[in-house]
């Protein structure tokens, strides 16, 4: 399965962009398709901040067009919502460990690790810094030829089970021992 | 012995109706066969065929945030 990035969704949505005919031409594209693609809920609200906020873009779009449009791409049949489930946490862990060690959160954790949850290897973003995340294969719509489904898919991963209850650390046994007396 | 079968009404332009009705007497079968075989390609037809999606866009004017190096940043905090 193949997701969809927030610069992907913003080029698309705003028509004087000059990157809009690529982006939205990928996502009709997708909308087409009977073949499962993937909308991050954290994709989706990054765009929603993006395209609504006043000094991010100069005529800013009203929540309820935004919110109209990603209506518009979650009804097409091919359209899965991703949303963090119980292996969240599991997920994050290991998406942050592919990417570089490096003071702080990494800007776009949250798509990777949901991708991460839910098995998804390929990302269709304009952002290049989601390639820091190695094991995502990143595809840039608006670089080479322009994207279809004809293109390979990526290699395949194993979906992570779901994460066991966290450990916590237990006392020494001597410590244990001292408490009961 | 029609268990399988539901049966129901429809409100069809007469036209059509007519023309049914022609095909079932040319056929020597009965209007609910011709029907329900012209339900039964009409859907098949649209099935297959597919569906042509436009997505809503808008004039939003140049992005003062490129959305490319978009996260991490506060759009608001350039203007302070």
């Amino acid at each position: 399965m193949i997701a969809v990035d927030t610069s992907v969704l913003a080029f698309a949505v705003n028509r004087f962009a000059p990157e809009h005919a690529r982006c939205a031409r990928v996502l009709e594209r997708l909308a087409e398709s009977d073949r499962p693609w993937a909308l991050p809920w954290s994709a989706v609200r990054e765009f929603l901040e993006l395209v609504t906020h006043p000094h991010a873009v100069a005529r800013a779009l009203q929540p309820a067009d935004a919110l109209g449009f990603v209506d518009e791409l979650l009804a097409t049949p091919g359209a899965r919502a991703l949303a963090p489930g119980p292996g969240y946490a599991a997920a994050l862990r290991e998406a942050l460990a592919f990417a570089d060690p490096a003071p702080g959160l990494p800007p776009g954790f949250e798509t990777a690790a949901l991708l991460r949850e839910h098995g998804v290897r390929e990302l269709l973003s304009a952002d290049a810094g989601m390639r820091r995340f190695t094991f995502l294969e990143v595809r840039d719509p608006l670089r080479g030829p322009e994207w279809t489904w004809a293109e390979p898919p990526a290699r395949r991963y194993r979906v992570l089970a779901v994460a066991a209850e966290p450990r916590r650390p237990s006392a020494p046994a001597s410590s244990r021992e001292r408490s009961r007396t | 012995m029609l268990s399988h079968m539901k049966r129901t009404t429809l409100i069809l332009d007469a036209a059509l109706h007519a023309e049914l009705r022609r095909r079932a007497a040319a056929e020597s079968r009965t209007l609910t066969s011709v029907v329900e075989r012209t339900l039964r390609l009409g859907l098949a037809a649209t099935a297959g065929r597919r569906a042509r999606v436009t997505l809503p866009s808008y004039d939003l004017g140049p992005f003062l945030v490129d959305p490319r190096a978009a996260r991490g940043r506060d759009p608001g905090a350039e203007d302070a």
